[in-house]
């Protein structure tokens, strides 16, 4: 059942980028559209309760699909930032100790600004280590930044409540 | 093994891939991917395409009706220029006709555009007068240097001509069959001209070319006033008499010439 499962994950990060890269950026709102990637392993770090190397497995395989349409100088960058972000969210879930739209909202943004900000900053660093020159071009626009947060945001939302609905008809938590 | 011994073992291992990627597979492995994943791509792209087209149609009805009016717009500015260009077409064309009828001729020319024709087709008004140093008397051809007429009266911008199809138009003319005949053009009713006075033995066939003389003063040397089209012996028994088609009539020129100097 564990390699079905890892098999049904790869499958499904793999629609999903794609549909990331090519289905969604015709609906984009001045060029920002939902980050579905980000959003499978936020809500999967965050929703689920199981201890185990599985979501960040998932983060791994995610920032792999995401490196392949990546427009940083690095290979290997957004894994390092799904990874971190995944570590990071079930941290702050421990911390917290908490499963309400509060939290959400806390972690959500928390993980959306480390999405966004982590690979820049990881590209600064790497730039800095090899001696090479930042070619990277760091325009960075509030606009889009705001309209992916609030797409993100919303989906994040609308999933926690659908989660929370399911949860309460099987009666339990993950 | 402990659980930071494996945490370190992992790190260890991704930074290597890290590496080893950056330095020499990455461009392999995203050309791989991209191969691999193209004709789904394609497939989901082209399904974004329709599907956005489709949803966003009502928000982009107000700039498509926008869009239409702007193209209409243009559409008719581009008319206009069209018109414009061709008129200036036109007027180059003639200009170049002109010009090699006058340096075959060694005539002296001012282009002058046609504002007006008498409905009963005895004369034109040209957009040309004293003031452009016209006076009584200058003939007027096509650009294609066939006889229209002659200034009969002058204002200071503009001109009366009269046409050679005119009723009281009279000229010499040369009939150029086998001996080159001589004879006198009159106009006649409808925009038509005849001839008369031409000799009883010139051989005169339909199509012979009719060109002006020096003879009566009236107008320059050869120019081309149309062709025989009908020819009979006069009443009289002495000379012979027919139908000039006049060339002007081909065209309805909206510029003439008039020549001020020969």
């Amino acid at each position: 059942m564990t390699y079905w499962k890892y098999l049904i994950w790869f499958l499904l990060l793999y629609f999903l980028t794609i549909i990331q890269v090519s289905f969604l950026p015709h609906f984009s709102i001045r060029g920002a559209a939902a980050d579905l990637i980000f959003l499978v392993i936020f809500l999967g770090s965050f929703l689920s309760n199981k201890k185990g190397f599985f979501i960040y497995a998932m983060a791994i395989l995610g920032g792999l699909f995401l490196e392949y349409y990546s427009y940083l100088p690095f290979f290997g960058l957004w894994i390092i930032t799904l990874f971190l972000l995944a570590l990071i969210i079930r941290r702050l879930n421990s911390a917290m100790r908490q499963f309400n739209i509060v939290s959400l909202l806390i972690t959500f943004l928390i993980a959306f600004l480390l999405f966004k900000i982590l690979p820049l900053v990881l590209v600064f660093i790497f730039t800095l280590i090899q001696k090479r020159t930042l070619l990277f071009p760091w325009s960075f626009s509030w606009q889009g930044l705001l309209i992916s947060l609030s797409i993100d945001f919303v989906i994040a939302v609308f999933s926690f409540y659908l989660y929370e609905f399911i949860y309460q008809k099987r009666g339990q938590r993950n | 093994m402990k659980k930071g011994y494996k945490t370190l073992i992992i790190l260890l291992l991704l930074a290597g891939c890290f590496f080893l990627t950056n330095r020499f597979l990455g461009d392999t492995l995203k050309n791989t991917f991209y191969k691999i994943s193209a004709p789904l791509q394609k497939a989901v792209w082209k399904a974004g395409d329709k599907i956005s087209d489709g949803l966003t149609l009502p928000f982009r009805l107000k700039n498509i009706q926008l869009e239409n009016e702007r193209l209409i717009k243009q559409n008719l500015s581009l008319k206009q220029e069209n018109l414009n260009l061709k008129a200036l077409q036109e007027e180059n064309n003639n200009l170049k006709a002109a010009l090699q009828i006058a340096a075959e001729q060694k005539l002296e020319l001012s282009l002058a555009d046609v504002t007006a024709k008498d409905p009963e087709g005895n004369f034109l008004v040209i957009a040309k007068g004293k003031k452009d140093g016209l006076s009584e008397g200058l003939a007027v051809i096509t650009a294609d240097g066939a006889l229209v007429g002659r200034i009969e009266k002058t204002f200071d911008d503009f001109s009366q001509v009269l046409l050679i199809t005119a009723k009281k138009s009279s000229f010499d003319i040369e009939i150029q069959d086998e001996k080159s005949t001589l004879a006198v053009a009159k106009g006649g009713e409808g925009q038509s001209l005849f001839f008369e006075l031409a000799p009883q033995d010139a051989v005169i066939q339909n199509g012979n070319l009719v060109k002006t003389t020096t003879l009566g003063g009236k107008f320059p040397k050869n120019i081309i006033v149309g062709e025989v089209i009908e020819f009979q012996k006069a009443a009289s028994g002495s000379f012979q008499e027919g139908q000039i088609l006049p060339y002007f009539l081909k065209n309805n020129p909206n510029q003439l010439f008039v020549i001020t100097n020969y």
